[in-house]
């Protein structure tokens, strides 16, 4: 059973979110619940690593976009790094990439919030 | 080559059984020899599916049931769907335009516009209060 899991981790100024397993509609509260919190403390530089993700559906996706510009507006960002190439295909078909960033492995996401703060 | 073969499956109408469902796809299309993306698409096209039978159809009503049916025909790996929710033909839902939409923000919506990039042939047929929604993917020739 695919059950999902999402945990935080920091890093600098990021606060990296793992993800892992299917996140689906009936999961997808769940990282709504994490990415909220990282904003009501004011943890607005966001990774989230898709490296273990089984499954996304598009209500996974609407968590992201229902986020994106509360974040941007507090100044941060929600990056996304280490994308199977499975789940990227989804993002690419709805041109994900042209509204967020996405990277080959979450040191270049952290580097990028870095470069960005300085 | 890929063998053909018939399954089914039937599910409450709770967005908790979904995953039971892409289980149940996932392995047939794998058996049937999609690679990995591939099957990925399929798997999530009658998940989407499902899931806007359960929350549109079926009004999130957990005590009625749709009915999953997977045949293979040649090269076809064709998914069924049926339910007795509302009825409602995806082949004529007006699609997003991307652009407009990312730029807006929008959240929710893309169900339909999944299930149509991501498989290669719909139908919708209505009867007796019955829906059934058929789902085609093709394996891709070697």
């Amino acid at each position: 059973m695919a059950s999902f899991n999402a945990s935080i981790r920091e890093s600098g100024t990021a606060s990296i979110i793992d993800i892992s397993g299917d996140l689906d509609a009936h999961t997808s509260i769940q990282l709504e619940q994490v990415i909220q919190s990282l904003i009501d403390k004011g943890r607005t530089n966001i990774i989230v690593n898709f490296s273990k993700l089984n499954y996304i559906s598009s209500a996974g996706l609407g968590v992201f976009m229902s986020f994106i510009d509360e974040v941007r507006s507090k100044g941060g960002d929600i990056k996304f790094a280490s994308m199977p190439d499975k789940i990227f295909q989804i993002f690419d078909l709805l041109g994900f990439p042209l509204l967020y960033e996405i990277y080959d492995d979450e040191k270049k996401a952290i580097d990028k919030f870095q470069t960005t703060a300085s | 080559m890929a063998e053909e073969f018939k399954a089914e499956l039937t599910i409450q109408s709770s967005i908790d059984q979904l995953e039971k469902v892409r289980d149940f796809v996932s392995e047939a299309a794998q058996a049937f020899g999609f690679e990995e993306c591939e099957g990925y698409k399929i798997v999530m096209a009658v998940d989407e599916a499902c899931s806007n039978i359960i929350r549109h159809g079926y009004n999130k009503k957990p005590d009625q049931k749709l009915h999953i049916v997977i045949q293979t025909d040649g090269n076809r790996f064709t998914v069924i769907v049926n339910d007795s929710g509302k009825s409602y033909d995806i082949c004529n839902h007006p699609l997003p335009d991307m652009e407009t939409y990312l730029a807006a923000k929008r959240s929710g919506g893309l169900g339909i516009k999944l299930i149509r990039s991501l498989v290669d042939e719909i139908q919708y047929e209505h009867s007796n209060g019955e829906n059934k929604l058929v789902l085609t993917k093709r394996l891709p020739s070697r």
